[in-house]
């Protein structure tokens, strides 16, 4: 288990390393990029430890992204995104409710892969955290399950600059893919009431890798360039989590459109 | 260039669709697909199999080929649901429910078989008992001094008072402010009878807590374990539970007795578990009705919910309690004893155990 952390600390460290980087789209090469953003979608969810009926529902979104590139003006970008989304999903009987809450983080540093004629594509090792909950009222003693994973990520951030009649715009993707790491998962029949008895709880924590679980989260946005400082994104996020683990399995599939404003600043305008 | 743009968000977006998709449950919504559900789901999780296999001679495999058969598609839901009830009510496990939107199923064999050795009609109506305006209530438990008395029955007298307590149901739980005030109440009482008959269940962590008045040092109760996978063996290493002593001012460490009948299941079978090994305590009654396994919940393609045990607890010589607990003195009583002496022969048998428990533990 401390090998485990070692290796996972020693490998967040080196994704903190130094690399060259420029800007994705309109990023400036000496500021930041935030984009704040509201959405609404579907989500689509299995999970055999509440139910082994599938479950489908109106998911709302609110997301944070920051681009920044480092003070030393060395090209360095990190990126930060975090997304809180709640989901109200029935079964297709439309006799049973289920909740889904979640919390995300990404965390990355961006190498240049590709940068030529306004095609940018980067990529680097980052942290990917999911916190979140299902809620199925209807189950007396089972009713929660805690989805949450934290994984040492791989970041793929693609855009490309192109203008429609003179009107420059961006087309952006980006792709968070957990590689490695430790996710909660339970027992088969292990009942979260009964921890309040026992005494010697049991570990629900559980290695994850690509080979039982699986956490992606897939951005494809446009921006619109309305003046220098303020620009509006339009996003389609896709959102894939899911494991196969303890004879049971979990999926949870929200995707997302969302509207957002970008807001970027120069350092030098910060500074002032 | 802009058609290979378009061409390749297309395809981005056309594959992110298809990985979110999510399969939905491999059995139909048809009568048979829910049979099917029903019978493996049970299968895949129960937990008391072995038990019920030595007990009656269960057989799971063979109940399934005879239920299939009573399964038409053109069947109502009321009659799928029957024939369902009908198929768990085979587990003998009043823990395995199958919850419709118009009816819930429940086994009351575990009570129903027994002599009921408890009537709340005689006793909320006997000015002796709950009806004496000195019988006092506080939350879900009725408690009364029984004030020293002639047993009519056996020709004796009962010199001593006596606290009594009724508590019915576990769903209903009492603070320690509140069990502090009845034991200070009780004060001059030489012990204390406490009455879960009629009591099915409720919150099994207050049925863990309420022992831990009555000892003065950590106690291992019993067991538990759980379901690791699909087959009728799995399940995980045994689990310890203790008692451990209430830290605040107000525990009892003097003689309890509990009553005990059939109905007495679930969180309340836990209680009289954790109870037999609180020292100064015995058990006077019947068996009780058991309910060992932890409830989980599970669902039916059609929605319906199926409840089914899938923890199993254990006394602390690992011996299941899934079909009850045996009474340290076992009492029974008939109807005549209410109709004709008008007493609850279990209580004044009670009062006189406790008598003689006082009487020799002062003569030691």
């Amino acid at each position: 288990m401390n090998k485990l952390w070692k290796i996972f600390v020693g490998f967040a460290l080196l994704s903190a390393g130094p690399a060259v980087a420029t800007g994705v789209g309109e990023i400036p090469p000496t500021g930041t990029q935030t984009v704040t953003s509201i959405g609404a979608g579907v989500t689509n969810l299995l999970d055999q430890y509440l139910s082994d009926n599938s479950y489908k529902g109106l998911s709302l979104n609110f997301s944070r992204e920051f681009t920044g590139a480092q003070k030393k003006h060395n090209g360095l970008y990190n990126y930060f995104f975090y997304s809180v989304s709640y989901a109200l999903t029935m079964d297709h009987n439309k006799t049973s409710a289920m909740h889904h809450l979640m919390l995300h983080f990404d965390y990355a540093n961006y190498f240049t892969c590709f940068d030529n004629k306004g095609l940018t594509i980067l990529a680097g090792p980052g942290i990917f955290l999911d916190l979140g909950a299902l809620d199925k009222p209807a189950n007396s003693n089972n009713p929660f399950q805690l989805k949450t994973n934290l994984e040492v990520s791989a970041s793929l951030q693609a855009g490309y600059k192109f203008k429609i009649k003179n009107y420059p715009m961006a087309v952006r993707y980006n792709m968070n893919l957990a590689v490695l790491g430790m996710m909660f998962a339970p027992d088969y029949g292990m009942l979260y009431y009964k921890w309040l008895l026992i005494d010697d709880k049991p570990y629900a924590g559980s290695f994850a890798w690509l080979g039982n679980s699986f956490a992606m989260i897939n951005k494809l946005s446009v921006d619109f360039y309305t003046s220098k400082k303020v620009q509006l994104r339009l996003s389609y996020m896709a959102s894939l989590n899911g494991y196969h683990k303890n004879h049971l399995e979990s999926r949870i599939n929200t995707q997302v459109i969302s509207l957002g404003i970008i807001l970027r600043r120069n350092y030098s305008t910060v500074s002032k | 260039m802009r058609k290979k743009l378009f061409d390749i968000t297309l395809t981005i977006v056309f594959v992110l669709s298809i990985g979110a998709c999510v399969k939905d449950n491999e059995f139909d919504s048809t009568p048979m697909g829910n049979f099917e559900a029903c019978w493996q789901l049970i299968d895949h999780n129960y937990c008391s199999f072995n038990v019920k296999e030595r007990e009656y001679g269960l057989d799971w495999d063979s109940i399934h080929n005879v239920y299939k058969s009573q399964i038409r598609e053109s069947m109502t839901n009321r009659e799928l649901f029957n024939v369902l009830a009908d198929m768990l009510n085979e587990l003998h496990d009043a823990h395995v429910n199958l919850i419709s939107p118009f009816q819930t199923s429940y086994y009351k064999g575990f009570y129903l078989d027994y002599e009921p050795n408890f009537s709340s009609d005689f006793l909320s109506r006997s000015t002796r008992y709950w009806a004496s305006p000195k019988c006092l209530q506080t939350g879900a438990m009725k408690y009364m001094i029984l004030e020293p008395d002639y047993d009519i029955k056996d020709n004796v007298y009962i010199q001593d008072s006596i606290g009594y307590i009724y508590y019915g149901d576990f769903t209903s739980t009492v603070s320690d402010y509140q069990i502090y005030n009845i034991f200070d109440y009780f004060r001059d009482c030489i012990g204390i009878i406490i009455d879960v008959r009629g009591n099915s269940g409720g919150d099994d962590s207050f049925a863990h807590h309420l022992p831990s008045f009555f000892t003065d040092s950590t106690t291992t109760v019993g067991y538990m374990k759980h379901k690791t996978g699909p087959g009728h063996n799995d399940f995980s290493h045994a689990q310890k539970i203790t008692v451990e002593p209430f830290r605040g001012t107000g525990a009892w460490l003097r003689p309890v007795i509990v009553l005990t009948n059939r109905e007495c299941y679930s969180a309340t079978n836990d209680f009289v578990n954790c109870m037999r090994y609180m020292p100064y305590t015995t058990i006077i009654g019947d068996t009780t009705g058991g309910g060992g396994g932890f409830p989980f919940t599970k669902e039916l393609p059609n929605g319906w919910e199926l409840r089914l045990s899938t923890a199993p607890s254990y006394d602390r010589d690992m011996n299941p309690i899934e079909s009850g607990i045996a009474p340290d003195i076992y009492v029974t009583t008939g109807i005549l004893d209410y109709i004709g002496i008008r007493q609850d022969y279990i209580i004044e048998y009670a009062r006189r155990m406790m008598t003689y428990m006082h009487i020799n533990s002062t003569l030691q």
